[in-house]
């Protein structure tokens, strides 16, 4: 796609809405318990904190909380306006926390079109960066969380054309590096009620890595079905009435299907220019969450997370999230950079993060702990 | 069917395809992926009757949020379960949860390496459940029997029963589930449906659309039991083309709000899977692409394995078909309606692309002391004119005064 052929009309109704807040209709309303546990399996986390109803009230968070990304769950961060012809592919989050979500409290979002850019790339010529600010809000109006996300809108056509991933192949594992992965799940380390204290932490420390997969069909449709759940059968036929560019009209039976298809089937994954059924992004997002949580125990606090997503992950990749130290501030901050690489070696996210941990000698600073 | 841990040394990796199923620590040799039902497997069978199903037990949160993803899940738009403002006004006070949101659960234990084909459930409805309500589902296999089928020649039909109960110790719901084990494809007796994918015009499509958006809305008004005849046919509920997306994606393939569940389906994903495969090895089936192991449900989304089941295509999954009756009766039957009994059994399969009408006849209609009680029988059927799920209903109604 050529810069002239974004459609001028789009553009113009975008600027006009930069900074406009706008309503969303999200999935979950309310911090429950069951919803925390089917997200927090979804994402293959097996944290007490989140799963263990007896631990949380006797660990430093004193009640009950989510996870940091289950406010994925209440909002997608999804902010794409206009542009039907274009597709909607997910770049990344850059996450702010200020507390806790505890079990109980209402969320609601508000959420605001900050930036939009014309980009060129490899993937799909020229194509438009959104970017979204959602805010989440707790029944006083006091702020939970911001989500700051990028998506890229892209030419299914024109990313057909230049076929950046037409080289990627199934990839076919030795059992050793399959028994590898299992040695990587056995390892995983919960940190949990055992402080990690700043002092203990050393710039260039590499944290013990988490690895999902080799992602399976099984792994993508329950996070979907925990995320964001895909509207069903009639309710499917009035949303594309109302959004036509929602779906597409499958040549093997002549029905409409959503696009969200390319999360379970190759074919339709080649329609957008990907080489195959791939994730959803929001969850190798969520697996990086879950490297730091496990990582900084329950007295840590994460308040910062930026992830970008760099290349597809499709079904079969295994996805190691590695992350090392790379500063240390006052008052308990640490930061770190992050990456997740598949089995290829190749890149597929990268980012950083601000962790809050507590001292051996200051009180712990209080923003993580206030529900 | 031998299912012993052997030394990790004892196979090659060729030997993997199909006979074992390597982990790190230990290999399962499993004499075949795709085994038989004899005689021997059936007798073992007989020994659970009895025991309690941990793959049955589970708590389920009722919450706005999971009776919100409930019904996305069966295609209802009932402002009894979504409306808090209309639901106030019905003899409930408040909105309640689609009652099939619990007793879902598969009670199929044994027969490693069989395919399970889940064929129905009998539902009692004792009470009903309001966001905030805490479910505890327990389950008990009792009973197993053999069966010879139209498309395969042995299976077996494996019955288990469930029990739904409040935190206040109230039983909300008890359910009979039936679950049909048949031999794969591979296996000497497996089914062996002929493959196939209704290609639909663009105008049939468009009729579809238009007589899915013109089916009547969910009753919000009491239907009194005084205006209901016998014989009386109740409205026609379409639902299809079917897509892949409906089964997949749309919520709550996994029950709404269930947790501290020990069953597959709650299982979690990731290390989970990889826990499950450990305990349960002959369940875990190899993509032949990439020689990684998964789980052998994927048939309800990929092609390959649908066909390796013996499945004419992609397939629902049952308890959601089943659910389709609960929306059904429960549209037609007003807020003030309660529904006491449902069954639905699964006859037929339903893969990607089939449509489904849903049409329903009061055939009863009685008092059963103060109460007030209509029966339909309810039948779903498919473009090529099957019935692929017939099911069955009774349902309380107001009286006029």
């Amino acid at each position: 796609m050529t810069t002239s052929a974004i459609s001028p009309q789009s553009l113009d109704e975008c600027r006009d809405l930069l900074g406009v807040w706008l309503r969303r209709r999200g999935h979950n309303t309310v911090v429950a318990e069951g919803a925390i546990h089917r997200w927090t399996k979804a994402i293959g986390d097996r944290n007490p904190l989140f799963l263990d109803p007896n631990h949380a009230p006797n660990s430093s968070v004193g009640a009950p909380v989510a996870p940091p990304c289950w406010l994925y769950t209440v909002d997608d961060t999804i902010v794409a306006l206009k542009f039907p012809e274009l597709h909607v592919v997910y770049g990344g989050t850059d996450w702010e926390f200020f507390r806790w979500a505890r079990v109980g409290k209402e969320i609601t979002t508000r959420a605001r079109l900050i930036d939009i850019q014309v980009k060129d790339g490899r993937f799909s010529g020229a194509m438009i960066q959104q970017t979204g600010e959602v805010e989440y809000l707790g029944s006083t109006g006091e702020v939970v969380a911001r989500a700051t996300s990028t998506v890229l809108r892209t030419s299914r056509e024109e990313a057909v054309k230049l076929g950046k991933y037409n080289n990627l192949e199934a990839y076919r594992y030795s059992q050793e590096e399959l028994f590898g992965v299992e040695d990587a799940y056995d390892a995983e380390e919960y940190r949990g009620p055992d402080p990690r204290y700043w002092e203990d932490v050393e710039v260039g420390d590499h944290i013990q890595p988490v690895v999902k997969g080799p992602l399976t069909s099984e792994d993508v449709l329950q996070f979907i079905c925990a995320t964001r759940p895909a509207p069903g059968f009639s309710r499917f036929v009035r949303e594309r009435q109302r959004h036509p560019s929602i779906a597409f009209q499958d040549a093997n039976t002549g029905t409409w299907n959503s696009w969200e298809a390319g999360m379970l089937d190759n074919p339709v994954a080649r329609m957008m220019g990907f080489p195959g059924a791939h994730d959803c992004g929001l969850d190798r997002i969520s697996w990086v969450s879950q490297l730091l949580t496990n990582w900084m125990g329950d007295a840590g606090f994460l308040s910062k997370l930026s992830v970008r997503l760099t290349r597809p992950n499709l079904y079969g990749d295994v996805t190691w999230c590695e992350g090392s130290v790379s500063s240390k501030g006052s008052q308990g901050v640490v930061e770190l950079n992050l990456q997740c690489r598949d089995q290829r070696g190749e890149t597929t996210a990268a980012g950083t993060a601000e962790v809050i941990l507590p001292s051996r000698v200051q009180p712990t600073q209080g923003s993580g702990a206030a529900g | 069917m031998s299912h012993t841990p052997t030394g990790a040394s004892y196979l090659t990796d060729h030997d993997t395809q199909d006979s074992a199923v390597r982990f790190k620590e230990q290999t399962y040799a499993v004499e075949s992926q795709t085994p038989e039902i004899t005689d021997a497997a059936l007798a073992a069978e007989r020994e659970r009757f009895g025991i309690e199903y941990r793959g049955a037990q589970a708590t389920i949160e009722v919450t706005q949020d999971a009776i919100r993803d409930y019904c996305n899940y069966m295609g209802s738009s009932h402002p009894l379960f979504l409306d808090p403002n209309v639901a106030q006004q019905s003899r409930w006070g408040g909105i309640i949860a689609p009652p099939v949101m619990v007793g879902n659960a598969i009670i199929a234990p044994g027969l490693r390496g069989v395919q399970w084909i889940y064929a129905g459930t009998s539902w009692e409805f004792l009470g009903v459940m309001r966001p905030g309500d805490l479910i505890t589902q327990r389950g008990w296999y009792t009973d197993a029997q053999e069966k010879k089928g139209r498309v395969v020649a042995r299976m077996v039909l494996q019955i288990g029963e469930t029990e739904c109960t409040n935190q206040k110790g109230e039983v909300v719901a008890r359910s009979k589930v039936y679950c049909m084990r048949t031999p794969r494809r591979k296996a000497g007796g497996g089914m062996g449906y002929q493959p196939r994918r209704r290609h639909w015009t663009a105008e049939e499509v468009a009729q579809l659309e238009e007589s899915i958006l013109s089916e009547p809305a969910p009753r919000v008004e009491p239907r009194h039991w005084e205006d209901v005849a016998e014989g009386e046919e109740m409205p026609t509920l379409t639902y299809g083309p079917l897509r892949d997306v409906d089964i997949a994606f749309t919520g709550s393939y996994t029950d709404s709000g269930a947790f501290s569940a020990e069953a597959v389906a709650h299982a979690g994903a990731h290390v989970y899977q990889l826990l499950n495969r450990r305990r349960h090895p002959a369940d875990t089936y190899f993509d032949p692409e990439r020689g990684i192991q998964d789980h052998p449900h994927r048939g309800h989304w990929e092609q390959f394995m649908a066909q390796e089941v013996g499945m004419p295509g992609v397939y629902d999954i049952g308890p959601h078909r089943l659910s389709w009756l609960c929306r059904y009766a429960t549209d037609w039957m007003g807020c003030d309606g309660f529904l006491k009994h449902l069954e639905g059994n699964l006859r037929r399969p339903n893969v990607v692309s089939d449509v489904t009408r849903i049409t329903g006849r009061i055939t009863k209609k009685w008092m059963d002391g103060a109460e007030a009680l209509v029966e339909c029988e309810m039948s779903a059927v498919n473009q090529e004119g099957e019935e692929t799920m017939p099911g069955r209903a009774v349902l309380s109604l107001p009286r006029r005064n």
